[in-house]
């Protein structure tokens, strides 16, 4: 089992980006699982998730990364063992700590493959939300493997270069991606990724 | 003692499950007041201070799913629209909003303000909302 976390601010285009993933390798005969996490008492994401045929697990009601630790693990371990997942994307919240979560999966006993974290950011507020929010969009980027730099189709080349320097200097080791999830953009690379990460 | 990710952001959120008061409705009617009310929602929202993480809402009915969901009122409202009929015979919407710099309370507050006109434009009413009326909730 291969876990992605899909961390990113809030609007960033989390779902919509696991969404496509999800397509793609179910369509490879893969069996996944999304786990969605929503900050608020209702969740919107997981009815849309469902829509297409995906199977969703959706936490509401507080963050997987504090508040709503517990349910994480449980969760995982039960679509490990029940589920048989070959892929598990987790989708937390979009005030969510990826480092936080990382040590969650670490330490919840339940055994995968290997785990890739991507953080999406939106290159169109991304400027916006470092300035209004600096600490937390600097933890929101550290310790993750990979920066999708999304909604690349709302922004010029300037603006793309300045944020990918933004995002270099918040995380040196990060592979930065430049993405548009809406336009399917640079999806193959993230699922090549995925599919790497399987042992023959 | 345990760091809260909601307080380190500053970040504030409510949401809510609407029922639809007025069935059948067209479906164009539900997607012309849903982007209305997602759009006032979120300028409210920023007339109050909020940075807007997203304002979103999805209407799951009898004919197919229909979202709608702002995060920079600058770039308007997104929609995914899997309506797939002209009328709407049955279906529930969920709203909710995420933003920094206002709390929960706040949040709750702009959607109580903006839920009114939604209401009065196509009948909705919130789930476990106790009122007069004599419809199922």
């Amino acid at each position: 089992m291969i876990i992605c976390l899909i961390s990113g601010f809030l609007g960033s285009g989390k779902t919509t980006l696991m969404i496509d993933l999800g397509k793609r390798l179910g369509k490879r005969g893969k069996r996944v699982a999304i786990i969605v996490n929503e900050v608020g008492e209702v969740g919107v994401d997981g009815a849309l998730i469902d829509s297409y045929g995906l199977n969703s697990v959706e936490l509401t009601e507080g963050c997987i990364c504090c508040s709503l630790s517990g349910s994480l693990t449980n969760t995982l371990r039960t679509v490990s063992k029940d589920f048989k997942a070959d892929f598990v994307f987790i989708e937390p919240t979009g005030i969510a700590l990826p480092s936080k979560i990382n040590n969650l999966i670490r330490t919840s006993m339940v055994e995968y493959e290997d785990k890739l974290a991507i953080c999406v950011v939106d290159a169109y507020r991304a400027e916006k939300i470092y300035r209004e929010a600096e600490l937390f969009f600097r933890r929101q980027i550290e310790d993750v493997d990979v920066v999708a730099l999304n909604k690349c189709d709302l922004v010029d080349d300037a603006k793309i270069a300045d944020v990918s320097d933004l995002l270099h200097g918040l995380n040196p080791k990060a592979q930065v991606l430049v993405t548009s999830a809406k336009r399917g953009d640079k999806i193959d690379d993230v699922e090549n990724m995925l599919l790497a990460r399987v042992v023959a | 003692m345990e760091e809260n990710s909601k307080e380190l952001a500053h970040a504030g959120s409510h949401g809510t499950l609407l029922h639809l008061e007025h069935l059948p409705i067209k479906s164009a009617k539900l997607r012309s007041a849903m982007k209305k009310f997602i759009v006032a929602w979120a300028k409210d929202l920023e007339d109050r201070g909020a940075v807007i993480g997203h304002v979103k809402m999805i209407a799951e009915t009898d004919v197919g799913v229909l979202k709608y969901s702002v995060v920079d009122t600058g770039l308007g409202a997104e929609v995914v629209d899997e309506l797939r009929g002209d009328t709407v015979k049955k279906g529930t919407v969920k709203v909710m909003a995420a933003v920094l710099n206002l709390d929960d309370e706040e949040v709750e507050a702009s959607l109580d303000k903006e839920l009114e006109p939604l209401d009065e434009q196509i009948g909705v009413h919130r789930a476990g909302h106790h009122c007069e009326c004599e419809h199922e909730h």
